[in-house]
C-alpha cells in the first residue's frame, strides 16, 4: 500500500498556483519535500491533510481519498508537526497529554511520558513559556505517542540550533525502524533531508520539479567541472543547470548522457536542488 | 469533542478565571437586569477562546487532527450550553447562600423568569455570534459583535421609551418555558450556519 498517492493536484490563491503536483510516498519509505520559502510545501501539506480545499485532482493517504468520509478516522494513524509547534499555548505539556489522550484513540500516556523525559520536556511549564526548540520537540512528542503509521512534518527543524535539530532527526530515524512507518517531511535544511530520505520531492514555485529516489538521483547526476568555452561540447539534454564563475563553469549532467571520460564528481543533494531551482542553461 | 472540551476548560481555567468571577458577581447582585451581563460574558468567552486557539494557530492544526467539522463546532456550542448551566446553578445556589441568612430570598417566580430570559438572551446571543466567529474568525467576529452590541443597547433604549408597556404585556404572558424554546430554536438554526461557515473557511 502507498502512505500518500497525490494526482494532478492543484490549487490557485490569488498570486500563488500549485500546479498538477503528482507523486507517490510508498508505505515504510521517507520523503523529503524540499523548496524555498513560498514554494507551495505547507499548501501541499494542507491539502494532503484536508485542511484546505482543492481546486483540482485527487489526494489518498493510507489507502483512503482524503475527502471521503473515512479520512477523519484515517488521521488517527497520522501524527501532524506544524512549523512553530501551533499547540495551545496556555496549556502545559501534561495538559497537553490529557487532551491529545482523549482526541487519538490509541494514545500512550506512558510513550508520551517517556518522550517528554528523554527530551527533557517539563511537564508543568506552559507551551508558552517554552522555547521554539521546545515546542518542536513537544510537538513531536505529542505526535509520536499515538502509534502512528504516517507522520507529515512541516518544516520540525528550521530556525533550530544543530543540537536540537540532531535530536529530532534521531528520533524520526527511531520512528522509521518499524517497516510499515512513513514519513514525509518539508524543510528547506536540505542537509537534514539527505541524512534521512529514501525519496526526494522538490517544489518550485508551485511546481514539483522533481520526484525521485535519492540514491537514484545522487547516482544519476554529477557535476562536471570545466573551462565555460567547453560547456558546448557537452551533450544538451545531459545538462541540468549550469553554474559560471571566475574560474570556470560547473555543469549538473545525466552521467548516462555524457562521455565516460569527462570527469565528474558526485553531487550532494542540496547541489542537485539549487541547479534545478535556478534552471540555468548553456 | 471530550479533547476540545478538556483543551477549552485548562484555557477557561488558566486564562478566563476573571470571567467566571466577574459573572458570579453580577449573579449576587438582587437587582435581576444585572443577570443579563452573564449572557454577554457567556458570548465574549466563545469569542476569547477562539482568540487564543488563532494566536498560537492551533485552529490550524485542529483540521488536521482527527475530529470531524461536525463535532469542532458543536463543541463551541456545547461548551456554551455548559457554561451558561453551570453558571444558572451557580447563581442559584449564590443568591440562596449570600441573600437567605439576611431574610430576603429573591429566587422566586419572576426572578427564574428573568433567568430564562437571560438564557435565552445568551443562546441567541452564541447562536448569532458563533457563525459569524467560525466564517470568518475571532478579528472580524469581534469586530461584529462590538456592531451587534451597540446596535441591541440602541434597540432596547428604544424599544423600552417607546413601548415599555407593550414589552412588559408581552413579558407577563410568555411563560418561562417560551424563553427556552426560542433559545433552543435560535441554537438549532445556527448551528448549520456554523458547519457551513466553517467549511467554507477551511476550504479557502
Amino acid at each position: 500500500m502507498n502512505a500518500i498517492e497525490v494526482r494532478a493536484l492543484g490549487k490557485k490563491y490569488p498570486g500563488f498556483e500549485l500546479k498538477n503536483v503528482k507523486f507517490t510516498l510508498p508505505e515504510g519509505c521517507i520523503m523529503g519535500l524540499v523548496g524555498e520559502n513560498g514554494a507551495g510545501k505547507s499548501t501541499l501539506i494542507r491539502l494532503i491533510m484536508d485542511a484546505a480545499g482543492r481546486d483540482s485532482g485527487d489526494v489518498r493517504v493510507l489507502g483512503t481519498d482524503n475527502q471521503g468520509p473515512g479520512f477523519v478516522k484515517i488521521k488517527d494513524d497520522i501524527g501532524v508537526v506544524l512549523d512553530d509547534a501551533r499547540l495551545p499555548e496556555s496549556l502545559n505539556a501534561r495538559q497537553l497529554g490529557r487532551v491529545f489522550g482523549d482526541i487519538y484513540s490509541r494514545w500512550d500516556t506512558k510513550v508520551y511520558e517517556d518522550y517528554l523525559k528523554r527530551l527533557d520536556l517539563p511537564e508543568k511549564k506552559r507551551v508558552k513559556d517554552f522555547s521554539r526548540g521546545m515546542k518542536m520537540k513537544l510537538a513531536l512528542a505529542c505526535a509520536l505517542s499515538h502509534d502512528a503509521r504516517l507522520l507529515i512534518l512541516d518544516e520540525p527543524t528550521g530556525g533550530l540550533d544543530p543540537v536540537v535539530r540532531d535530536e529530532i532527526l534521531e528520533i524520526l530515524e527511531d520512528f522509521t525502524r518499524r517497516e510499515d512507518r512513513s514519513v514525509l517531511i518539508s524543510s528547506h535544511i536540505v542537509s537534514d533531508l539527505e541524512k534521512l530520505c529514501d525519496y526526494v520531492a522538490f517544489l518550485h514555485r508551485g511546481e514539483l520539479l522533481l520526484f525521485e529516489e535519492k540514491d537514484r538521483l545522487l547516482e544519476e547526476y554529477a557535476i562536471a567541472r570545466l573551462p565555460e568555452e567547453r560547456l558546448r561540447d557537452l551533450p544538451e539534454e545531459a545538462v541540468h543547470g549550469v553554474r559560471r564563475g571566475k574560474y570556470g563553469a560547473e555543469a549538473l549532467v545525466e552521467r548516462r548522457r555524457v562521455r565516460v571520460d569527462l570527469p565528474l564528481e558526485r553531487p550532494s543533494l542540496e547541489d542537485i536542488i539549487v541547479f534545478f531551482a535556478r534552471g540555468e542553461k548553456k | 469533542m471530550k479533547g476540545l472540551f478538556r483543551k477549552d476548560l485548562y484555557v477557561l481555567r488558566s486564562i478566563g478565571w476573571l470571567f467566571i468571577l466577574l459573572d458570579l458577581l453580577f449573579t449576587l447582585i438582587p437587582d435581576l437586569r444585572f443577570f443579563a451581563f452573564a449572557a454577554f460574558y457567556t458570548v465574549m468567552l466563545a469569542l476569547v477562546l477562539m482568540q487564543t486557539d488563532e494566536q498560537c494557530k492551533f485552529d490550524t492544526l485542529l483540521p488536521m487532527l482527527p475530529i470531524s467539522r461536525r463535532r469542532v463546532v458543536l463543541e463551541r456550542y456545547v461548551f456554551g450550553w455548559v457554561y451558561i448551566a453551570v453558571l444558572s446553578v451557580l447563581a442559584l445556589a449564590a443568591q440562596a447562600l449570600v441573600w437567605s441568612p439576611m431574610g430576603h430570598l429573591p429566587v422566586d417566580g419572576g426572578y427564574l423568569m428573568m433567568m430564562s430570559l437571560d438564557i435565552c438572551i445568551a443562546l441567541v446571543m452564541e447562536g448569532l455570534v458563533l457563525p459569524i466567529l467560525l466564517r470568518y474568525g475571532s478579528q472580524k467576529g469581534r469586530l461584529i459583535l462590538i456592531v451587534s452590541i451597540g446596535f441591541v443597547t440602541a434597540m432596547s433604549v428604544g424599544l423600552m421609551s417607546g413601548g415599555y408597556e407593550t414589552i412588559l404585556s408581552v413579558l407577563t404572558h410568555t411563560r418561562a418555558w417560551h424563553f427556552l424554546l426560542l433559545g433552543a430554536a435560535v441554537s438549532a438554526l445556527s448551528i448549520p450556519l456554523s458547519l457551513a461557515g466553517y467549511r467554507k473557511r477551511i476550504e479557502q
